[in-house]
């Protein structure tokens, strides 16, 4: 058991070290960099070793992306130099450099919604009501 | 003069049959059988007739403190009847007023209970009121929440939903999550 939680923790020390590795200069994850991580780990490794390697450096990945990915999803006009404010912005406020994707949401109605990791902000009709239905959901609940 | 009076009497008594001799012998025999009566018959007679009186006495004495005692008892007993007669009222009397006491209290007692199940009864109805009430706001909430999102993702312009957009930039760029 404890051999089984050693080599967990190397593992995760390893994937670590390969996703810092295969950052850019503003500590975001490059392609060019990930692919030859990936090309390296194929030629040292093989087998069941390599693929427990892999599994770990993706699921290392997925964490950094999410908390280096600004995802702004709006209903209405948002202009580019308006996505780009944004996330300069909460490149500030995260003290991060951030990767932004912006997306069309139907579901909103109107406004903007933003989403880093697990931080959600919403200004959009969507998220009022959904606030609303709590409000109203609980004050049925206090019952 | 007497011995003259003597043969008088004596010649007197031969007049009338009477034998000196006869008359001493009957005498004697007269008086030892009145002895003999005497000693045998009448003193045993008149011990008994003593006893007799004696116990007759005795009965009376005991009758008469009988009466005495039926009369002092007869008057006690009345004293004593008299006195339960007045006990019996007063514990009647007294029963009476705890019997009307405790009806009072029981009415007190009855009136408050109702009084106070009645004021239950209006707080449940308040309080049954209010759940109502909160429940109707909660599922109108919901409900206006519906129909709103429905309209305005039907009714709502292009040119709204721009301005709504500007509106929560602005809003965003003035966030400050820390």
């Amino acid at each position: 058991m404890i051999a089984v939680e050693n080599l967990h923790n190397s593992l995760r020390r390893l994937a670590n070290g390969l996703v810092t590795i295969s950052l850019d200069n503003d500590s975001l994850v490059s392609d060019e960099r990930v692919m030859l991580v990936v090309r390296v780990l194929k030629e040292t490794y093989g087998g069941v070793r390599l693929r427990s390697i892999i599994a770990a450096y993706l699921s290392a990945l997925e964490k950094h992306i999410a908390l280096t990915s600004l995802k702004i999803e709006h209903r209405g006009k948002l202009s580019d130099a308006a996505a780009s404010a944004i996330g300069k912005h909460f490149e500030r406020m995260l003290n991060r450099k951030l990767r932004t994707r912006v997306t069309v949401s139907e579901s909103l109605i109107a406004g903007i919604r933003i989403g880093v990791a697990d931080i959600v902000v919403g200004y959009s009709i969507a998220d009022a009501l959904d606030a609303h239905r709590k409000r109203a959901a609980a004050a049925h609940l206090q019952w | 003069m007497q011995i003259i009076s003597m043969i008088d009497f004596g010649e007197l008594l031969r007049t009338f049959g009477v034998d000196w001799h006869l008359l001493v012998v009957q005498s004697l025999n007269f008086a030892v059988v009145s002895y003999l009566l005497y000693r045998f018959g009448f003193r045993s007679v008149v011990r008994l007739m003593d006893e007799r009186r004696a116990k007759i006495e005795s009965g009376l004495e005991y009758a008469d403190r009988m009466r005495k005692e039926i009369d002092v008892f007869e008057s006690s007993r009345a004293e004593r009847i008299e006195v339960v007669k007045k006990e019996a009222g007063d514990i009647i009397k007294s029963a009476k007023n705890d019997a009307k006491l405790i009806l009072e209290q029981g009415k007190v007692e009855s009136r408050q209970l109702a009084d106070n199940m009645v004021a239950s009864a209006k707080r449940e109805a308040v309080h049954i009121r209010e759940q109502v009430i909160r429940e109707a706001k909660g599922e109108i909430g919901l409900l206006v929440a519906d129909i709103t999102e429905r309209v305005l993702q039907s009714q709502m312009s292009e040119e709204q939903r721009n301005e709504y957009a500007a509106s929560a930039e602005k809003m965003l760029l003035s966030e400050n999550l820390q």
